[in-house]
């Protein structure tokens, strides 16, 4: 049994968590990465924080400027994929360097930027001296964090981020593991945003069913922790705190086809000599889909399920709906931004916003067009700028879905998928085997 | 091992001779490199030590002047190449910095470890700051004294048959193998291994 005082001791700690006052996130070390964010932050290196999508590379930026001393609200995100070109990435950073006295910058995908971009950065960083200023001065005392989604030197060999901008990060990287690779932790996490997302909604929900948590433990959480609080968001928005206590894996959508068994449910050992720290760590990252080649295998699948339920539902108009929500979104708001991002005016925006709004209630109720919906939006926060319209590339995806099934579904049903006309539909279907050349 | 026994590990594949000493030659001038590779992120790793060293002012107040203070006959230039460029010191100039860097620092530390941390970094060397960075950490000492309590009560190990300094720095080390960031990660299962290795001894 253990003494009382001891037991009590934890509740009753005097100094708060290292991520008190960060809003949003959960209480967790993930594997150590926030040991070393908090041991880095003292002192005057350039960090890197690498991960793939969603595993919290901003949560740990966030503990890395806490712990810095730096006053709240000092912390800026420069997102280098929101660059139009590399005089725009050039200006836009030199600006926040020599206005960064007391601020930690944050440069989020900074390998997206020219080579020359990167470089220029690079050099300063090395040099601690602040580029085209007569006569030389070092920079301002600023905290440097990078976040990158892949190892740094995975990013130099596809040729994406330079050796000179890869170097100056490359001290030592924070890595932050993705969910596949910490399933001890997927309940934990899965408790601590449940708990978080039901005093948002000022709901009270007793927790998961036991086959939620198998369900969870055996899902792959491609998306992260941010698909975990997406999903644990939205089965709390279909839940009726009055009838249900309980969230099923139904309600979080990863029950279809799944039989959980205990082999999957259990994180692969790590053998005695690795927890000792004896063995070399050779583990090699596997490969991740992108958000994309996710949507596009989700769009088959949301066909598919509305023709087994025998449903026919405008998923065109879906689609250009959730794309231009999710894009306004990583935006925050900006008509200007968002019209140029989808190659469009900023008055279509407007225009097309009344008849997003009014397909809302159908589309956000709609469990089929769930996992297509969370990966528009993951696929909108992850991809830079691009020559080709995004709201093109997603409707050729579908269309090419449809025309799959030619054989067997006839084109006006085909059209209605798309929420056009035939004759719109056949144009569309033409133009796009002009496009595959 | 008997006489003529191959060493484990470096039988060749069946059928395969051993190549003519040419061909061996042929092999290194197609594989050997004329530079060396570049040793990623050492400048970032070097300015760390002397920032934990603290010996010198930081980048931004003019640590390479300082730096040439410590040893006169080093040349600006080179001193800025080592902590901008990633270029390496000469080897023997090396270890000595190493040397007198980690000879700065509290706790005590090896030098090896260092110079192969700084050449190659982590994860290929592991860092020699880690169990610091694990053990800062205020809410994990409170569930390492949580473990060492309740190991001590179930196993009712008196306070005479251990030094508990070196318990508690055992139970943070083993709380950081088996990643227990919360009470609730520590498991009934565990108490066993956690106990042996807290008290080898016993």
């Amino acid at each position: 049994m253990l003494p009382t005082h001891l037991a009590s001791g934890l509740e009753n700690s005097t100094e708060p968590p290292r991520d008190a006052g960060i809003d949003g996130y959960v209480l967790d070390n993930m594997e150590g990465a926030v040991d070393q964010a908090s041991f880095l932050a003292k002192l005057d290196i350039p960090i890197a924080i690498v991960g793939p999508h969603g595993t919290g590379k901003m949560y740990v930026a966030k503990v890395v400027h806490q712990e810095s001393g730096r006053e709240p609200g000092q912390i800026v995100q420069i997102d280098c994929r929101a660059f139009r070109n590399r005089k725009d990435a050039i200006r836009r950073i030199q600006k926040e360097l020599k206005q960064s006295e007391g601020k930690t910058l944050v440069f989020k995908c900074p390998h997206l930027m020219s080579a020359d971009a990167q470089n220029k950065l690079a050099k300063q960083i090395a040099t601690r001296t602040l580029a085209d200023v007569t006569p030389p001065r070092y920079l301002p005392d600023v905290k440097l964090v990078a976040l990158f989604p892949d190892t740094i030197e995975k990013l130099i060999l596809f040729g994406s981020l330079t050796e000179k901008l890869a170097s100056v990060f490359a001290g030592f990287p924070i890595t932050v593991p993705p969910i596949k690779d910490r399933k001890q932790a997927v309940l934990r996490w899965a408790d601590n945003i449940l708990g978080q997302e039901c005093a948002k909604r000022a709901l009270a929900v007793n927790g998961f069913t036991a086959e939620a948590e198998q369900a969870m433990l055996a899902h792959d959480w491609l998306g992260n922790i941010s698909e975990m609080r997406q999903r644990i968001g939205q089965a709390l928005d279909v839940v009726d705190s009055e009838s249900r206590e309980w969230i099923t894996p139904l309600d979080l959508g990863i029950y279809a086809g799944r039989i959980v068994d205990e082999q999957a449910a259990t994180p692969t050992p790590e053998s005695f000599l690795e927890a000792m720290d004896i063995m070399p760590d050779t583990q090699e990252s596997s490969y991740n889909p992108s958000a994309l080649e996710q949507l596009d295998l989700a769009l088959g699948e949301a066909v598919n399920n509305m023709l087994a339920a025998k449903l026919v539902e405008p998923l065109g108009a879906w689609l250009s709906d959730d794309l231009v929500l999710a894009v306004k979104t990583r935006y925050r708001g900006s008509l200007r931004t968002t019209a140029e991002v989808l190659h469009t005016k900023p008055r279509n925006i407007t225009r097309w916003m009344p008849g997003i709004e009014g397909r809302a209630s159908a589309r956000n109720s709609s469990s089929i067009w769930n996992e297509s919906r969370r990966l528009v939006g993951e696929w909108a926060r992850e991809s830079s700028r691009s020559s080709q319209s995004p709201l093109d590339v997603s409707r050729n995806m579908l269309l090419s879905h449809l025309e799959k099934l030619s054989e067997t579904l006839r084109v006006n049903t085909r059209a209605k998928f798309m929420d056009m006309s035939v004759p719109t539909y056949q144009k569309r279907v033409k133009e796009s085997h002009g496009e595959g050349g | 091992m008997a006489k003529g026994d191959k060493k484990p590990g470096l039988q060749r594949v069946e059928g395969s001779a051993r190549k003519a000493l040419q061909e061996y030659a042929v092999e290194y001038d197609r594989i050997k490199e004329e530079e060396l590779p570049v040793s990623l992120g050492f400048s970032a790793r070097l300015n760390m030590l002397w920032d934990l060293a603290d010996v010198v002012p930081s980048q931004i107040e003019g640590r390479t002047l300082s730096i040439l203070g410590i040893n006169s006959k080093w040349r600006e230039s080179d001193v800025r190449k080592w902590l901008q460029k990633d270029v390496l010191p000469p080897r023997l100039e090396f270890h000595n910095i190493v040397k007198f860097l980690v000879g700065q620092l509290q706790d005590s530390h090896n030098v090896q470890r260092w110079e192969a941390f700084l050449l190659y970094g982590s994860p290929i060397v592991s860092s020699p700051v880690k169990h610091i960075m694990y053990r800062e950490d205020q809410s994990r000492r409170d569930i390492a004294t949580m473990i060492f309590a309740q190991i001590t009560d179930k196993y009712e190990i008196p306070p005479s048959a251990y030094e508990a300094d070196e318990v508690f720095q055992r139970c943070l080390t083993f709380m950081h193998k088996f990643n227990i960031y919360e009470l609730r990660d520590f498991q009934s299962g565990h108490m066993e291994p956690f106990k042996h290795y807290m008290f080898p001894s016993d």
